[in-house]
């Protein structure tokens, strides 16, 4: 479950991010965050995975306390989520298989876990057969789903897509969201990052907007207007 | 750690040090040249001062007697020289080997090298000389013409050495520190006033200044180059380690630098920091264990076939048989691989901790 309440974030420099924003994410659940550009969605994202602090309020993600938590615990609170990058973050000079397989190297798991786990969540994604490609081989929709893979292999509770469809086309883009819908499935929560207003409105799902670092509405459906 | 983590990281680490072969062909070098110049001046000091305590007697003040003297004239000059020796605070009366009831103070054998104050006869002189020096140095030290109806045959230099012994028997006064150039000075001239009374009963001068014979000028040059060493030492040695520490950073920076989407998905993806730190000091360590080994052989060559005679030369002792060397894999082996191991894993831990704290804030 993700809380906040009445969270703040400043910057160093002053810039206030988010002013009192409180909100409640359940387990399991579907959510849009929409927002123009400098709305306060990327600040967001960024408390969730703790790459930044509260200034104040309170924030809970997955059990964790983020506002008192020790810098020890953010590896075992980011163990939690998986975060699929806008531009995909792939290794160019990793297989596909070793851009999954890193993910799980990099928390320590065994070799033998690694090789039962990696293809099969290949084969979630659809790209099982396509292992030993590497990423300048793919199309975009396909480095897409090897994100996904990535995101998931490491079997976190909480899903974070940024722009998951910026950077692929339309028909691409049906693909991704059937694929994040199949994740929800899965029983993960699924926090989808988007201007996309198309799949906003095609998929009935809660959507968040937040303007100028606050909420301004919060329904699910699909008559999402900006 | 799981062995699978930690060839993972040994893995990473070995890449690493072939990423930037250039930067860290440079880092090699840098720390070579301080573990050398650190083994070198350690082993120079450390000869210097085998040498020091080596070399008879150099805090020692010999004073020289008259052959002709006999026991009553030897006891008499020696109880005037315990009288400056109680006295002076450079001289520790309590360690002394001369006794006043003795018929002739000597030496005790077995307190020889630490007693501070005995006698020493012209045949225990002898002795000395002839354990010292090989029998062709004694021929020509010893050996008289036939004028002097001596023997000529194969050890006629030493045969005549121990039947007319030319040498003069002597007071050896140590002083704790010589270096204390004011009383020493004091001291002597308060031994080139003993008088003693011939057998006439007239006052004479027993001891003239030429007899008295000191280092006091070789043990203030010695001591002098073997701080001035010491300190030039540590300076290059802390001049030397920091250039490494840069260098090492820098090369090791590369690394973070290329590597710097990795490393900020390792992060997201909850990977530890120590995780994360590991890959990149093992390449410092790699580095730092790499550096050792190359100087301990160079090291090693520059000890047995250069530093030896260079010290040689330096202490006038080329070309005989006085330098004393320890022998390198016994004294100083260990000593310098311990040393130059300790010295590239503080530098590779060092600089590789401190070229990726940037990267790894929270």
């Amino acid at each position: 479950m993700i809380k906040f309440d009445n969270v703040s974030m400043e910057y160093s420099n002053g810039n206030s991010a988010l002013n009192g924003v409180s909100l409640q994410i359940d387990d399991g659940e579907f959510v849009f965050v929409v927002g123009h550009s400098g709305a306060g969605k990327t600040t967001l994202t960024k408390l969730l995975i703790c790459e930044e602090r509260v200034s104040s309020g309170k924030l809970e993600v997955n059990g964790f306390n983020l506002e008192k938590i020790r810098s020890w615990k953010i590896p075992k609170l980011r163990r939690t989520m998986g975060v699929v990058f806008q531009d995909f973050k792939l290794f160019e000079k990793m297989t596909v298989y070793e851009n999954v397989a890193f993910a799980m190297r990099v928390v320590g798991a065994k070799p033998s876990l690694i090789k039962k786990r990696v293809p099969f969540f290949l084969d979630v994604v659809g790209l099982g057969h396509k292992g030993d490609s590497f990423p300048d081989q793919l199309s975009g929709g396909e480095k897409q789903r090897v994100a996904f893979a990535r995101a998931l292999v490491n079997n976190p509770d909480t899903i974070i897509a940024d722009e998951p469809t910026g950077n692929v086309d339309t028909d691409m883009t049906e693909g991704i969201m059937e694929l994040l819908l199949k994740i929800n499935k899965l029983g993960k929560t699924v926090i989808v990052v988007t201007h996309d207003m198309n799949i906003i409105q095609q998929y009935k799902k809660r959507v968040i907007r937040i303007e100028n670092g606050s909420i301004v509405s919060d329904k699910i459906g699909g008559d999402f207007t900006e | 750690m799981k062995p699978s983590v930690f060839f993972y990281n040994l893995g990473q680490g070995f890449k690493g040090v072939f990423r930037n072969s250039v930067m860290t062909t440079a880092s090699i070098l840098v720390l070579i040249a301080c573990m050398i110049l650190v083994g070198t001046f350690y082993l120079v000091i450390d000869t210097i001062d085998r040498n020091f305590k080596a070399i008879d007697n150099l805090n020692v003040i010999e004073i020289m007697l008259n052959k002709d003297y006999d026991e009553g004239e030897i006891i008499e000059i020696g109880k005037e020289l315990a009288v400056i020796c109680n006295d002076s605070p450079i001289i520790d009366w309590e360690d002394s080997c001369w006794k006043e009831d003795m018929l002739v103070p000597k030496k005790n054998d077995d307190d020889a090298k630490s007693a501070n104050f005995y006698y020493v006869s012209a045949d225990e002189h002898l002795d000395m000389m002839l354990e010292m020096y090989d029998d062709d140095w004694i021929k020509a030290i010893f050996e008289f013409d036939d004028e002097h109806g001596h023997d000529e045959g194969e050890n006629s230099g030493i045969v005549n050495a121990v039947e007319d012994n030319p040498l003069r028997p002597s007071y050896r006064i140590s002083f704790i520190n010589l270096s204390d150039f004011d009383e020493v000075t004091k001291v002597k001239s308060k031994i080139d006033a003993i008088n003693i009374a011939d057998k006439n009963g007239n006052a004479i001068d027993a001891i003239a200044t030429e007899d008295i014979k000191d280092h006091v000028e070789l043990y203030g040059n010695v001591m002098s180059i073997k701080n001035t060493l010491y300190i030039a030492g540590l300076w290059l040695m802390a001049i030397f380690l920091l250039i490494s520490l840069f260098v090492i950073m820098n090369t090791i920076k590369l690394g973070v630098f290329a590597r710097r989407n990795e490393i900020t998905f390792m992060r997201l993806c909850g990977a530890t920091k120590s995780f994360i730190r590991m890959p990149f000091i093992v390449e410092g360590i790699i580095i730092g264990i790499f550096s050792a080994a190359i100087s301990f052989g160079i090291e090693f060559y520059l000890y047995e076939y250069l530093l030896k005679d260079i010290i040689s030369s330096a202490t006038g002792t080329s070309g005989s048989s006085t330098i004393i060397s320890a022998p390198f894999w016994d004294e100083y082996a260990i000593v310098l691989a311990v040393a130059f191991v300790a010295i590239g894993l503080f530098a590779g831990v060092v600089s590789s901790s401190i070229s990726l704290k940037k990267y790894l804030k929270a």
